[in-house]
Formats: C-alpha cells, structure tokens, sequence
C-alpha cells in the first residue's frame, strides 16, 4: 500500500507538465512543441506535415528537457544563423562600399540616409 | 446598599424640585411678549442647575441594564405602595434608555415600515445570506440593473447540464461559467517548424471551444516577430518586416500570425477552425527558402 502512495505521489508531477514534443527518430530533431497537447495531436500534425509515422515520435517532456531541446533545436541554430547572416552582410557591404570607393564613415552616412 | 435606583431617585427629585421653583419664578412675573427670557437673572441659577443635572444624568441614563424585579410580592401577603413603584421605576428607566435586543421572532416583516431602517443604521456583518428574504437560488446572482432595484436573476445559459455552474473567484473578482473556477482563458505555447510546407497545426488541451485567440510568434536571434488576433470571423497580425525594410512594421488582416523572413520569403498562418478542446491553424508557407523554428504563445478566449 506504501509503494501504491509513492507511485501516486510520483505520477502526480508529471500530471501537472503534460507538455509534449515530437521528433525525428534517430536524429532527435525537433518538429513541433505544445505545452497541453492531448497525445496524439503532434503525431497527428507530423503526418499533416508529410512525415511518415514511423519516421517520428511523440512523448511528454519536462520542464528540463524541453529547455535543453530549445537550446539544441531552436536557439543555438537561430545563433550561428544570425552570426553567418551578420557575416555575409558585412562582406557584401564592403564589397559595395569598395566599389564605389567611399570611406567607411561616408559608407554609414549613406547607409544611414537609405534607411 | 446605594444602588442605582437610588441615585435616581435622588436625582429625579432634585430636578423636579428646581424645575418647580423655576415654573412659580416664571408665573410670578407674568411675562409679557417682550420678555427677555435670558436676561432674567432670576432663572439664571435654576437654568444652570437644571442643565448640569441633565448633563450629569446622561451617563446614568445610558447605562441600560437589564430590568430587575427589586422587590418581590408574596402570595396572601399586602404589597406595600413603595415596592410596587420601585419595580417600575425600574422598568421605566430600563425602557427610558432604550431596547437594544429583540428576541428571536418578535419584529415580522410587516412591523418594518418602509424606510424605516436606513442602510447606515445596518452594521456590517449584521445581515447573513440566510437573512435574506428568498433563498438564492442555484446558479443565480442579486442584482441592481436598470430593470430592477433588486432582484436574483438566473443565469440562463449556464444550466447545470454538462456540469456547469456559475463560479465566482473572490481573488480574481471574476465570475465564469462551467465545471470549475476561472475556465474563460487559456494559455499555452507551442513552435512551428517553418521550414514545413502549407498545412495544418492543430492544437489541443485548451479545455473548451475558444471564441477568439491572441498569438505572440517569434523566432530567436531574427528579426522575426509577430503580434496578432484572431476570431471566428476575423484576424489581424501586425509583424515586424524589418528582414525586408529595415526598422519597419507591417500588418495582415487575414493572418494571426505573420513571419517575415524577407520580402517574398514567409510563413503565416490563419486559424482554420475553433475546435472543442483548441484550434486549428491553417500555415501557409510563400517560398521553400522558409527557415527557422518559431515559438508560438496563444492565449484563448472563452
């Protein structure tokens, strides 16, 4: 009887958080988030989406494990995409400014009137 | 002893003697219509006396203790004048302050004259729901409205079918209508890979057929970000455009979500349907070169 209390005990977190993911099986790649979806309704989305269903998985997340997935899935890509982004604005912008053989602060000034 | 009852007497006799006096003073001096009364220096002294005596009763007076029987009459025995009088003097200054309680039963509705009971004469806490005439009745609120000057009004459209009931939370002031407390609004998140192609998202754990929804939508380290609305018959999402003119917004009033990836490259969405337990939204995704995972927040309204 004391174990049947702990087991409702231990269930009872997880009641709370019934947040759930879909992914990619093998990679882990995230395909879709929601915080109170019924189970089933990403399965559903993927297959919506053209994913085979054997292709992904649908399961509740923690708190925790949704953090860490955001910052793999969502937030670190996002980071090295601005930075590459940033990057080739920059390349661009001094290739242009070369060519019409303006000194940098000139090339702000007009950047600064075009905007 | 010398109780009360005997303080009074001795003061009820000292007033009634000076106010003799001032009476056979006043007949005395056959007053004619242009007489001063305050300059009268002959009433002076009884006006003083009678009003310190008065002063002074007060607080005896106020002081209204419950009506004691000080003497007791014996069955065959002679009840002497003075024992029958000292139990009325104390029943008449016992009524002479005043009857604070009323047993239970001996004031009805009909000896409550109308007006006669103004709300300031009502402490707080006096009056219990029980008191009221009219028992509340199940799902039903008194109300002041322009129809009425109060009345419980039943709440119709929230029948006890299915469960609901009218709910009040003290602590949001709010009233809501359903199987438990505070079900009018929903908060949840979500993402969406908009790299996908056109489709649906459906989202689901609201809890009830929303009637409109607010989306926050932004994908993080961009300049992606949207604002928008959405009803049955409407939606508008104001969204940042500065990926296509820099420093720039824009709306679409037929999206409640909008991400603009540049001029040409976007992914927006509608909500398609109002489902029973979430909504449907309807993605549409202008050029493959899309990317990026949105995080979504939705609050819905019941």
């Amino acid at each position: 009887m004391r174990y049947l209390w702990v087991l409702f005990l231990l269930t009872l977190p997880t009641s709370a958080w019934a947040a759930r993911v879909c992914v990619e099986r093998g990679t882990g790649k995230l395909i879709e988030y929601q915080s109170h979806a019924t189970p089933g309704t990403l399965l559903r989305n993927a297959k919506a989406a053209g994913y085979q269903e054997a292709q992904v998985e649908e399961r509740e997340v923690t708190s925790a494990e949704w953090t860490a997935l955001q910052e793999q899935w969502i937030d670190a890509p996002n980071r090295a995409a601005a930075i590459v982004h940033a990057a080739q604005r920059q390349s661009k912008a001094a290739i242009i400014r070369a060519k019409l053989g303006l000194s940098a602060q000139e090339f702000e000034e007009l950047k600064e009137a075009l905007r | 002893m010398f109780t009360i009852c005997h303080q009074l007497k001795i003061f009820y006799s000292v007033l009634v003697l000076i106010a003799v006096k001032m009476m056979d003073n006043f007949s005395r001096l056959k007053i004619s219509s242009e007489f001063r009364f305050h300059y009268q220096s002959v009433f002076k002294y009884e006006l003083v006396s009678l009003s310190s005596l008065l002063l002074i009763g007060l607080p005896v007076n106020s002081f209204a203790a419950a009506p004691s029987r000080t003497c007791t009459y014996v069955t065959g025995q002679v009840i002497s004048p003075s024992c029958v009088s000292e139990n009325e003097d104390n029943m008449f200054s016992y009524l002479q302050a005043g009857v604070d309680t009323y047993a239970a039963g001996t004031v009805n509705a009909a000896a409550i004259a109308d007006g006669s009971v103004a709300s300031a004469e009502i402490a707080t806490n006096t009056i219990t729901p029980a008191d009221i005439s009219g028992s509340p009745v199940d799902d039903s609120v008194f109300v002041a409205d322009s129809a009425s000057a109060g009345t419980w009004r039943t709440l119709t459209n929230c029948t006890d079918t299915g469960g609901n009931h009218l709910n009040y939370t003290q602590s949001t002031n709010l009233f809501s209508c359903g199987t438990s407390n505070n079900t009018n609004m929903f908060v949840g998140n979500t993402t969406r890979d908009t790299s996908l192609a056109s489709g649906t998202q459906a989202i689901t754990g609201v809890g009830f057929t929303p009637r409109a929804c607010v989306f926050l939508a932004e994908i993080s380290a961009t300049q992606q970000a949207s604002w928008g609305v959405a009803t049955a018959g409407a939606s508008n999402a104001l969204f940042s455009n500065g990926l296509s003119v820099a420093d720039t917004y824009s709306d679409d009033q037929t999206s409640a979500i909008y991400l603009r990836q540049a001029a040409t490259i976007n992914a927006y969405a509608d909500v398609d349907s109002f489902d029973s337990d979430g909504f449907t939204l309807g993605w549409t995704r202008d050029d493959p070169g899309k990317a990026g995972i949105a995080r979504l927040q939705y609050l819905c309204i019941r």
